[in-house]
């Protein structure tokens, strides 16, 4: 067997070129790529890390606010449980006093229409009176219903003070005559007994003038210059009227 | 006299230097495995094609056997060590191809491939633990064991070298003798087999140099490691 030192040390030359070679063409780019992804599949997984920490970091923010917002939620709903309540009671208490206004309204209406019910039949029954008054009075003889009415008259006039008969008595002095108004025409002899009981009452012997007027239904009316003493139906009327707040109609 | 088939064919002379025919055919595989790295290297991909994934993943493989029998950084051995399995690989396949004749089973080649792993153990030895220290680890665990462990270190390697020359060789022999006797195709399965026995014997070469490193670089009895492979 022939060993060739020449062929062992070309092989080894060979070799360590093919080491060389390999190195320069195989192992280093290809080495190089590997590092470079090995880099780049670091550098995704770091911020795929970094991403999924935010997202970490956003899904715990939005835990918070999720809490914050079921309690806002639950202050809200207690406001607006309060502000509900507060309201119902305002409306309550306004309802309340539009119920008392209304029925004070109401109260006050049935008191005034009771108050022109109550007028209205007061006014009835003086007309009503005043009625049967001039009825009843038609039913008396004409010469019982001056009578009657100077004897009141009379009796009126010696019922007041001595001071106030001379004062209508000085009325009626001199020109001055006493008009007296009755409801009915007086014959003759019945205007001559007035005069005469009057001046009687008086103490005077005025000049007396006689005038009809029918609306006082009954009665007469004595008119002095300064002074009207009134005794007739109307004036009775009128007083009761004024008593109860309404007009008579005694016509 | 007929020439003793081991002897390596003078195919030129350049001056005193004798051109053999494994040194051509090495040059050619030079130049092959120069040109395929050139070429799969030139348009790497961040996503990788087929062919680059299969680039990476022979380099990555390599890597990763040297980094399982180093421990240490295995990115530094990778040059020499991958070069050494991707070109005995090359060079047992080599063989059969018609008319080519595989260098490593010319004594040569396999000796030179054995030199430089001989010294290649020492250079990384010496760098990885100091001349002193590396010295000292001839003399361990005992000092009488320096001769043995010296002698050791000549033997393993001389093993190396004849393991790879001798089933390569002897390969080669058996298909030309399958051939001369009994025809064309009767030893297309022997071809398959030593396609499987030129992988084979690559792998141990390359893994039995990683060990020889690695035991240097480290310190550690590589008796253990070694004899699952002898």
């Amino acid at each position: 067997m022939h060993l060739d030192a020449w062929t062992v040390f070309l092989q080894t030359v060979n070799f360590a070129v093919l080491v060389w070679l390999l190195h320069r063409f195989l192992y280093r780019p290809v080495l190089q790529v590997i590092d470079r992804r090995q880099d780049e599949v670091r550098r995704q997984f770091d911020e795929a890390k970094a991403l999924q920490d935010t997202a970490r970091a956003h899904l715990a923010d939005l835990d918070a606010l999720r809490a914050n917002i079921t309690a806002e939620r639950e202050s809200a709903i207690k406001t607006a449980v309060a502000q509900t309540e507060e309201a119902m009671q305002v409306r309550r208490a306004q309802a309340s006093r539009d119920a008392q206004a209304l029925l004070d309204e109401a109260r006050k209406t049935a008191a005034a229409e009771r108050e022109a019910l109550t007028r209205e039949a007061r006014r009835l029954a003086l007309d009503l009176g005043a009625d049967l008054a001039r009825r009843l009075q038609a039913e008396v003889p004409p010469t019982l219903r001056a009578a009657a009415w100077l004897e009141r008259i009379e009796q009126e006039l010696n019922r007041l003070p001595a001071a106030e008969i001379a004062s209508l008595r000085a009325q009626v002095s001199g020109n001055h005559a006493l008009r007296v108004v009755t409801a009915l025409p007086l014959a003759a002899g019945e205007a001559e007994e007035w005069r005469n009981r009057l001046a009687r009452a008086l103490g005077a012997t005025p000049g007396v003038e006689f005038e009809v007027d029918p609306a006082l239904v009954a009665g007469a009316e004595l008119h002095f210059p300064l002074a009207v003493l009134s005794f007739s139906l109307k004036s009775v009327l009128a007083v009761l009227g004024a008593v109860s707040g309404e007009h008579v109609d005694a016509g | 006299m007929q020439p003793s088939p081991l002897t390596s064919t003078v195919l030129l002379r350049l001056g005193p230097v004798p051109i053999t025919q494994p040194v051509v055919t090495t040059w050619a595989i030079m130049l092959a495995l120069a040109v395929a790295s050139a070429v799969s290297t030139r348009r790497l991909q961040m996503r990788p094609g087929p062919t680059q994934a299969v680039l990476e993943t022979l380099i990555v493989g390599i890597e990763q056997q040297i980094a399982e029998v180093i421990r240490k950084d295995a990115r530094r051995f990778l040059p020499m060590l991958g070069t050494l399995f991707l070109f005995i690989v090359t060079a047992n396949l080599s063989g059969l191809l018609p008319g080519v004749t595989a260098p490593t089973s010319r004594l040569e080649t396999p000796v030179a491939l054995g030199l430089i792993v001989f010294f290649s153990v020492h250079y990384f030895g010496i760098r990885a633990r100091g001349l002193r220290g590396y010295l000292a680890s001839f003399a361990k665990p005992k000092l009488i064991m320096l001769p043995l462990n010296l002698l050791a270190e000549v033997t393993r390697t001389f093993s190396l070298m004849v393991r790879l020359f001798g089933n390569v060789m002897s390969g080669e022999f058996v298909i030309a003798l399958v051939v001369a006797l009994a025809g064309l195709f009767v030893p297309v399965p022997l071809m398959v087999l030593e396609l499987l026995i030129g992988v084979i014997q690559a792998y141990i070469f390359s893994v039995l140099a990683t060990v020889f490193i690695g035991a240097a670089v480290s310190g550690d009895d590589d008796t253990s490691k070694e004899s699952q492979w002898t």
